[in-house]
């Protein structure tokens, strides 16, 4: 339960933060939060030190093994103590460096969600909870980055920061994954007592460079290193509390805690080492060079994290304990440097250490607390730093085996010491001595009291663990390391006087080494006169991601989605290999016409006669009208077939959608251009030709493939029960409004969607074009003439649908084109009739009705019912519901079929309003 | 005969007729269409929830159309998968309406049976069992789809939205002789018999067969925007009205989950025909264009359109691959990303409007829902993908292509989100419960997980032994009388 | 069917062929529009009557009964062509307006 409120509690903080507008109640509020958990931790501290692990744990994911499960032991709760009380002194520290400044409820929002975020990461009992909470302080982190944006250097900082380190959130994934089944289970528990069989699995190379890969991008070592320098575009407490003290620590913690499981082999040892050592002497030698004093801290930074990094892989256990060690150190005083750096450039107004000089005159205070930080940092006796860059000195002389890295680590380790004396003393000369200030922006005074404070307590903190390190931290530490080592505690001592000894020769070597280079550097101010370094490895990094995004951008303009030829040559071109593949690939014995069968001279003709009409209409591809009465003869040859074929129900209903059609094209074509854009080039034109043929040709023989075969079909049983099931004689209705009544229903709504569509982009003006028509009687007279015989033809062949060929769909058509023919006449499309809204609903609700009627009656929709009624006058009359889902279909047909034309007769023309 | 037994009894066939009524009456009624619109929604909503409840019984709901005995009828088959994308799309619709009612964007002329039309449209494609219906029920989507995007259009808009009607219309001319070419060899067109069928023809006609099944795949890749076929759908949904875009991104999860019955269902007719291994390819291809399309955007709506695809590449690549454990978290990924890719839209569509200044945490969600990162549903979807796939070293690339994929989508997220603005209005109430639906879907999905991974993992089960589907559907008898 | 309706059918076909072969023969070879929109309405007419009547007779002596239905649709065509020609006709005239030109043989207005 504590465990849960630990973790829940800043969650609940943020989502309120978000909404506050009072800075001082945001404060309260952020402030309260992380003293509760620092209280709830301190709770647990004699239980936890003791060596117990305790744990809450809730059922997740039960189909990947995953349950929601928080643990503390020693290690994690060292971690947590450092999130929660640097983040209790950050939101003191905050409240005062960005007083007056009206998104503070926003940052203390973002800040509790990284603390909750980052207490996940080192809570989390579960390996999939734990690269959850892992993407989330990559997107806190780079929330927060991002919070002057759109500044320039926050947005370049953030993007960085996201891109690296979302890289190792995903690497982090597949490592927890692979580890997981390595291990046989996520249950972090399961998973640190499995270390043997992890090390033995054949997938140890995968995982261990996934999760180095998170590792290091997180906790920004080699080669991922310029994020962090990038990330200085955040604002100072921002600086102190992710990039010094928690965040960056998020690696160095999976590190520690994954160490009984990855750890202990040749590939552990090589890889860590290097890593860590080649970016303890990068970051080392970059930060003597920096101009920006957070930079210059960043890159300290990456180098005091290259240091923990070799000390882990060591992988000797009092390596382990001075990592430990280490980190607890490094967090007190970069977080105070930090804070301190903010308050120099809070108060001058920049952070430039050429233009800084001097300081020590205006704020007494705040330097010399800095400058013991800054002492702590380069390892002074009597401070934390010492102690632990002791332990750093002991473990490079003592390495065994594995060279020449055993004979170049004291090396490395004293110039990374001496580096350190030498940035550390740039910090303190340059910022608080060496001369005048040059061209500040501000007068610098003494920050508020409460804005130093943080700062002090944390000094306090590293003189007191420098001066009496085992009572302050001596139990803390001892069960971390032994938590982290998952084995026994080795023999260490923590005093501050070992004798005269090689690590005491290594820090005064560095000291004095360290404190003569950056006097050499200084010589004349040789160093302010360096031009300004660039980030290593940002510059890759920028030319990556740039080249990325070019690429990106031509692949993107290859798709070419404005060229209707090319995707639809691309479509052909894929039908054509996914039909032709199979059928060319063998074992499919293609069907020769059989010349000898009798094939009906009527049908040669007509066919003939289609075929010319087809090629004509692509001859004459330059004048539309032509290619569309040409089409309408091809139509017309169909519909000759089809009576010839015995469907006159398909052939009626093909010459009636004909007239419709061509009626319709030729009013379109009023508003299309007449010419195609030509295509110019031969190539090209050949290989649209080419496609062109294949896949006409192509589908042409499919489909005299697909006729030839004649398997038993669905349509044998609907032929033989069309009557007795259904109750017509005339099949193709049938099976249009009973068999496969639900596609006539969602044709329909197609077809009444379609003219809608038409209707509302077309006609957009209210008033008819043409007035009443002018002049001759002739046309009215006629119409006034034909019309009732059409309705009636109309009505007749609906009537008769079921039985004989007609039906709903064809008697629709022509009482259309009658009321097309009276708006015409009457001159608008307020013709008295044509009403097409109204139809359109009207039909689809009639559909709708009938189909529901059946389910009142507890049958499937659509169900039909038939009968033979005997009426009065006209006898017995053969009556089917379907006739009332025909009547459905007549009427939006109607309505669709009058919107249609009526709109592209007298919808708004072109260009005008 | 109570009310509440009828609906029990045909739950099935609602979520399509439902629609419809709702279009009818929207436009029978235009004045007062919204609220018919709205009553008309939940309705469906609540009917695609108690399909997912009834499918989680463990029934397989057939409802015979016209009491019709398969295959000579149609039927509709509501199992655990259709019932998911219901589920799914009656999420984003849903949010989708509320947005354009509050924002006002439903002013158009017959924007609300359009988007009924729509709704219905997808509905059937997920229930339908007959490739027939499949057919009429994608014509009907995609006219509603038409409808959608040529709202409000002008300019530029318009030209894209004719070309996606053409390039659409092609397909469906595709999709036709697609069907008829599998109905000439085999004599029928509901899915469980082809799958008895398919298997029994002679082997001369076999390859006649799978040229038919071939060409329904180039459909239902056309519909997916797969390589090659994806250049429709940048030039499409990037300059449509975003919240048309919003409603459009279940369309591209129609062609996926069609790809994946055909493979389930008819995947012994194909013999040796690589179709899996096609789709896998292009799938990743897919994904990976995505994520450098994300990487070139400069607008929201671009990233947005990027995120669609990359979202139906991931889909491809993880039913096509033979984990039943990613194919399961392709199934849980299917509503979480569509419902993130739609709150993306409807942001910029707020954020055209100028009406984004306070509301930037609907940004946040939606682009985190988005990337794949915590807490959302995508996140456990693309880990337990992850999971499926790195169990076996044959699937092992498979791995890279989705983290690789990933980042570029979340680097390029991460580039536009840094460019907007946090000036401007503030979104009306119900656009932000809309923005909040959407997102808490998502974020719902993530707490329920454990549910929610159960019944995918049976609607896997189930997928993968095709005989079950075969039965219930085949074996359903046409009602006798009045239950 | 006796020997006379057959070779009344068989001329009635043939007149209506190639009333609609001149029809349409003639709309492509005559020179003006105004001339030209003769030919059609000539093959519409003619042609259809004739096959009508063609097939009126011969469902009269084949089946018997009242073969009025095959005449209706010539009562349409009467009814409809005339009226598309004479519609034809004004929209040609609303295009090409005709100033009618000074007669020679008349005595001039102007001085």
């Amino acid at each position: 339960m504590t465990l849960l409120t630990i973790c829940l509690l800043p969650w609940c903080a943020a989502l309120l933060l978000a909404r506050l507008r009072s800075a001082t109640a945001a404060f309260a509020l952020a402030g309260a939060c992380a003293l509760v958990v620092l209280g709830l931790l301190g709770q647990m501290a004699q239980a936890v030190w003791a060596g117990q692990t305790l744990q809450s744990s809730v059922a997740w994911l039960p189909a990947l093994g995953v349950s929601a499960t928080l643990r503390i032991d020693a290690l994690a709760w060292l971690f947590a103590t450092l999130v929660s009380g640097i983040g209790a002194l950050v939101i003191l520290y905050a409240r005062y460096y960005m007083d007056g400044d009206e998104r503070l409820p926003r940052f203390f929002a973002l800040l509790c969600a990284f603390m909750g975020a980052m207490l996940g990461v080192v809570l989390a009992g579960d390996l999939v909870l734990l690269a959850m909470f892992w993407e989330l302080t990559s997107l806190a982190s780079f929330l927060l980055i991002a919070f002057n944006a759109p500044d320039r250097g926050a947005v370049r900082g953030a993007r960085a920061a996201l891109a690296v380190t979302g890289m190792g959130g995903l690497a982090l994934m597949a490592a927890v994954v692979m580890l997981g089944r390595a291990a046989g289970s996520f249950d972090l528990a399961t998973v640190l007592a499995a270390g043997d069989v992890v090390r033995a699995d054949p997938r140890y190379p995968w995982i261990l460079t996934c999760f180095l890969l998170a590792v290091f991008s997180k906790s920004a070592q080699f080669p991922f290193q310029f994020w962090l320098a990038r990330a200085m575009a955040a604002p100072t407490p921002v600086s102190a509390y992710l990039h010094s003290a928690t965040l960056v620590k998020a690696g160095i913690f999976l590190l520690l805690r994954f160490y009984p499981v990855l750890g202990g082999t040749d590939a552990w040892f090589f890889a860590v080492s290097t890593a860590g050592a080649i970016t303890l002497l990068l970051g080392g030698v970059a930060a003597v060079f920096q101009h920006d004093l957070k930079g210059l801290l960043a890159y300290s930074t990456v180098s005091h994290l290259g240091l923990i990094t070799l000390l882990i892989g060591f992988s000797t256990p009092t390596a382990i304990v001075a990592a430990v060690f280490h980190v607890i150190n490094h967090a007190t005083f970069k977080a105070s440097l930090f804070m301190a750096a903010g308050i120099v450039d809070h108060e001058c107004g920049t952070r430039d250490l050429r233009n800084v000089n001097g300081m020590w005159r205006y704020m007494p205070l705040t330097g010399s607390l800095a400058i013991v930080a800054a002492a702590a940092m380069a390892g002074v006796p009597l401070l934390n730093g010492f102690l632990s860059k002791e332990m750093f000195f002991g473990e490079a002389l003592a390495l065994e085996g594995h060279d020449p890295i055993a004979l170049l680590a004291p090396l490395a380790a004293l110039l990374a010491g001496a580096a350190g004396v030498a940035y550390s003393a740039r910090f303190v000369h340059d910022v608080f001595f060496n001369g005048a200030p040059i061209n500040l922006p501000r007068t610098p005074h003494e920050p508020p009291l409460w804005m130093a404070a943080p700062v002090a307590v944390l000094v306090l903190l590293c003189l007191l663990v420098g001066l009496i390190p085992t009572p302050i931290i001596g139990a803390p530490l001892a069960a971390a390391a032994h938590a982290a080592l998952g084995g026994s505690l080795p023999s260490y001592s923590l005093a501050l006087w070992h004798g005269f000894n090689g690590p005491l020769a290594m820090s005064a070597l560095a000291l004095v080494s360290g404190v003569g280079i950056y006097a050499v550097l200084m010589r004349k101010r040789a160093l302010h006169q360096r031009p300004l370094p660039d980030p290593w490895g940002y510059r890759q990094f920028e030319r990556l991601l740039l080249t990325l995004a070019r690429s990106g951008v031509v692949l993107v303009r290859q798709l070419r989605g404005d060229r209707m030829r090319l995707q639809m040559a691309v479509l052909a071109l894929a039908a054509v290999l996914a039909a032709g593949w199979p059928l060319l690939g063998g074992g499919f014995e293609a069907h020769l016409p059989e010349l000898t069968a009798a094939i009906p001279q009527g049908g040669i003709i007509v066919w003939v006669v289609g075929a010319v009409f087809a090629i004509a209409a692509t001859s004459a591809r330059n004048q539309p009208v032509t290619v569309l009465l040409f089409l309408g003869a091809v139509g017309l040859a169909v519909a000759l077939a089809f009576a010839g074929l015995s469907a006159p129900d398909l052939s009626l209903t093909q010459l009636f959608v004909e007239v419709a059609t061509v009626l319709l094209l030729l009013l379109a074509l009023q508003r299309l251009p007449v010419e195609a854009p030509p295509v110019r080039s031969l190539g090209k034109r050949l290989r649209y030709a080419a496609i062109a043929v294949a896949g006409g040709g192509g589908t042409g023989w499919l489909a005299w493939e697909a006729m030839l075969r004649k398997p038993p079909a669905i349509s044998d049983y609907q032929l033989a029960n069309a009557v007795s099931g259904a109750g017509g004689t005339n099949a193709v209705n049938v099976i249009i409004v009973d068999f496969r009544g639900f596609d006539t229903l969602g044709e329909i709504t197609v077809l009444a969607a379609a003219a809608l569509i038409v209707w509302a982009f077309l006609a957009r003006e209210r008033a008819g074009v043409l007035g009443r028509f002018q002049g001759s009687f002739m046309l009215p007279t006629a119409v006034k003439i034909v019309m009732p015989f059409a309705a009636l033809v109309a009505v007749h062949l609906y009537l008769r649908g079921h039985n004989l060929p007609g039906g709903g769909f064809v008697a629709g058509l022509l009482l259309a084109i009658g009321l097309v023919l009276e708006a015409l006449a009457l001159g608008s499309w307020r013709s008295p009739h044509a009403r097409p809204v109204r139809w359109l609903a009207a039909g689809l609700g009639l559909a709708l009705l009938t189909g529901a009627a059946s389910l009142a009656l507890g049958y499937p929709f659509l169900t039909s019912a038939f009968g033979h009624p005997v009426l009065p006058v006209l006898g017995e009359i053969p009556l089917a519901s379907a006739a009332l889902f025909d009547l459905g279909v007549l009427a939006v047909v109607v309505g669709a079929t009058v919107m249609l034309i009526l709109a592209f007769a007298f919808g708004r023309e072109e260009g005008k309003k | 005969m109570t009310v509440g037994s009828v609906l029990q009894v045909h739950l099935a066939v609602l979520p399509i007729l439902l629609p419809l009524l709702t279009a009818t009456l929207a436009l029978a009624w235009p004045r007062a269409s919204r609220p018919i619109s709205l009553l008309g929604a939940l309705a469906v909503l609540a009917a695609s929830m108690a399909l997912v409840l009834q499918a989680a019984g463990g029934v397989q709901t057939v409802y015979l159309l016209g009491n019709w005995q398969a295959p000579f009828g149609i039927a509709l088959m509501a199992d655990h998968v259709s019932a998911w994308a219901l589920l799914a799309t009656a999420w984003v619709l849903f949010g989708v309406l509320v947005f354009s009612i509050g924002g006002a964007q439903d002013e158009g002329a017959f924007f609300h049976p359009l988007f009924h039309v729509l709704w219905m449209g997808v509905n059937g494609a997920f229930l339908t069992a007959d490739v027939f219906n499949l057919f009429v029920f994608f014509e009907v989507m995609l006219v509603g789809s038409y409808g959608l995007a040529l709202q409000g259009a002008s300019g530029g808009a318009v030209g894209a939205s004719l070309r996606y009607v053409a390039i659409n219309l092609a397909g469906s001319a595709l999709f036709l002789i697609a069907a008829g070419v599998l109905y000439g060899v085999s004599g029928t067109l509901s899915f469980a018999d082809l799958a008895v069928r398919l298997p029994q023809l002679p082997a001369a006609d076999r390859p006649l067969a799978v040229a038919g099944v071939g060409l329904l795949s180039v459909v239902f890749l056309l519909k997916a925007a797969a390589l090659p076929l994806s250049a429709w759908l940048p030039q499409t949904y990037g300059r449509i009205a975003p919240v048309s875009a919003a409603a459009f991104t279940l369309l591209t999860k129609l062609g996926a989950y069609g790809l994946l019955r055909l493979m389930t269902l008819w995947g012994g007719a194909l013999g040796d025909w690589p179709l899996a291994g096609i789709v896998l390819a292009c799938g990743a291809g897919t994904l990976l264009l995505a994520g450098f399309g994300a990487l070139a955007s400069l607008s929201l709506t671009q990233v947005a359109t990027w995120s669609v695809l990359s979202s139906s590449g991931f889909l491809m690549l993880v039913f096509a691959s033979a984990s039943p454990q990613a194919a399961a978290a392709g199934l849980l990924y299917l509503p979480a990303s569509a419902v993130c890719a739609s709150a993306l839209f409807l942001v910029a569509d707020l954020q055209r409007r100028n009406c984004l200044g306070a509301s930037r945490l609907w940004l946040l969600a939606a682009a985190a829902g988005v990337a794949g990162l915590p807490p959302f549903a995508t996140f456990i979807a693309k880990l337990q993908a992850l999971d499926g796939v790195l169990a076996s070293p044959v699937l092992a690339w498979m791995a890279l292509v989705i983290l690789l994929g990933g980042l570029l989508s979340v680097v390029g997220l991460a580039r536009v989100g840094l460019r907007v603005s946090n000036r401007g209005g503030k979104a009306s109430l119900s656009e932000q419960l809309a923005l909040a639906w959407l997102c808490g879907g998502a974020l719902l999905l993530s707490v329920c997980a454990g549910p929610a991974q159960r019944y995918v993992s049976e609607a896997v089960t189930q997928m993968a032994t095709p005989d079950a589907y075969i039965q219930a559907v085949l074996g359903q008898a046409p009602m006798r009388s009045v239950p | 069917m006796p020997m006379w309706a057959d070779i009344c059918v068989a001329v009635l076909l043939i007149v209506g062929a190639l009333a609609a072969l001149i029809g349409t023969w003639g709309m492509l070879r005559l020179p003006d529009f105004m001339t030209r929109l003769h030919a059609p309405t000539k093959a519409a007419t003619l042609g259809a009557g004739c096959a009508l009547a063609a097939l009126a007779l011969r469902f009269y002596f084949v089946e018997g009964g009242s073969s009025l239905r095959y005449l209706i649709p010539l009562g349409f065509v009467f009814v409809t062509a005339p009226v598309s020609a004479h519609m034809l006709a004004r929209a040609w005239r609303a295009r090409h307006p005709v100033t009618p030109k000074p007669d020679p043989a008349m005595p001039s207005a102007s001085p």
